[in-house]
């Protein structure tokens, strides 16, 4: 652990969880605006939209 | 499910089943074939506006796209003009990454337009209601009125949780935290067996545990593809019920667990909770994955690597014989971009 057990979230440097995942998703300034924001839905039902065929 | 859509006003209808919610002055962009996302944007108004839509999806599309990939391209707004150009514009950039565009449709709520084709329409109550009845029946959730209404949901009363707050601060400071950590642990599994919601004590006690970023962290680490829902219900569950002191935690895990469900509006909705005056690390980095349109099969291989990792760790403390030494095992250097505050 490189933190302290104890330390609060709004005083302490990102978790070990935060620093890792941080390699697999690169911070972008537009996720913080809101009239920029993607709403992606992964592996949607699309069977809701069109007969999948096997 | 014995829905087939056979016209533009039944796939106008359907829409939004898919996204959770009917979407205003939007463009929703409707993959034919499993492989590609369902993707909704802010209807743009501008030649610059298109441009900047075309940034922000040719990263998603761009790493999911096989040849052969079709999408619809739906408009949905008063503004028919804006719509073809914006539609013609996203066609011309998709092709460029060996997506084609079979549909161009339009629809202002009551007609609908196909481009392409020229072909025109009604759109029908009866079709929307004929659509919804299907989806009832497959046990879908009806969708909310608006993404307005959809955010909506996730604030309710906080005044309850607000009142026990210090008492559970106190429990906590003559507590431990790893006290405190292990009855937040069993708490949620008691959740995911029951699915009992939190008594007002519960979930305050739970949300002061969250200030601790261990704790915090063993719970996220506890998400997988298995066990999402029961998150989502429980981090929605208290992200309403959680004054603003305490509601950047719950949200940001609504977040995280509404991306891991594959619905990045609603991990909008949820992020959007955290109170804007605290920034809050960990809804940058969903924010993150949310708007660079990451797939959810991204956390299974970061447990994957965490667990191989964790497995390295412990090989390297056993001793080894000097020949061994140079085999020790060697993780990848760790590249920590900065995630920008909110």
């Amino acid at each position: 652990m490189t933190y302290d057990d104890t330390d609060l979230i709004e005083e302490a440097p990102p978790s070990p969880t935060e620093r890792q995942l941080r390699r697999l998703m690169v911070p972008r300034p537009a996720a913080y605006v809101a009239e920029e924001r993607l709403d992606v839905i992964n592996d949607p039902d699309l069977e809701q939209l069109w007969r999948v065929q096997p | 499910m014995d829905l087939v859509v056979q016209s533009p006003d039944e796939l106008l209808a359907a829409v939004p089943h898919v996204l959770g919610f009917k979407p205003e002055e939007s463009i929703v962009l409707v993959p034919f074939g499993p492989g590609l996302p369902i993707t909704r944007v802010d209807l743009p108004s501008s030649a610059a506006d298109r441009e900047e839509i075309w940034d922000a999806i040719s990263g998603p599309y761009g790493r999911h796209a096989r040849s052969g990939d079709r999408l619809g391209i739906l408009c949905f707004t008063d503004d028919r003009r804006s719509a073809e150009l914006a539609s013609q514009h996203l066609s011309s950039r998709l092709e460029t990454v060996g997506i084609t565009t079979p549909i161009r449709l339009w629809t202002d709520g009551q007609r609908w337009r196909e481009f392409n084709a020229g072909a025109t329409g009604l759109q029908t109550q009866a079709t929307a209601e004929r659509v919804a009845a299907a989806t009832v029946l497959s046990g879908a959730a009806q969708p909310a009125s608006s993404r307005a209404s959809l955010a909506a949901s996730m604030v309710g009363n906080r005044e309850p949780i607000a009142q026990v707050i210090p008492t559970a601060r106190a429990a906590a400071a003559a507590s431990t935290p790893a006290a405190e950590r292990d009855w937040a642990l069993d708490r949620l599994e008691q959740f995911h067996a029951d699915g009992n919601r939190f008594s007002d004590a519960d979930g305050a006690r739970m949300l002061v545990a969250l200030e601790t970023i261990a704790t915090r962290d063993e719970l996220w680490e506890n998400m997988t593809n298995l066990n999402h829902a029961s998150h989502m219900a429980i981090w929605n569950d208290l992200t309403r019920r959680a004054p603003d002191e305490v509601r950047a935690a719950p949200a940001s895990m609504l977040g995280f667990a509404s991306w891991l469900h594959g619905d990045g509006a609603k991990a909008w909705c949820a992020l959007d909770q955290v109170p804007s005056d605290r920034p809050y690390s960990m809804a940058a980095i969903v924010a993150s994955a949310v708007q660079n349109g990451i797939h959810p099969r991204e956390w299974d291989r970061y447990q994957s690597e965490m667990r191989q990792l964790a497995g390295e760790l412990d090989e390297s403390f056993m001793p080894k014989r000097p020949e061994q030494q140079g085999n020790l095992p060697r993780t990848r250097p760790m590249t920590d971009r900065p995630a920008p505050d909110r």
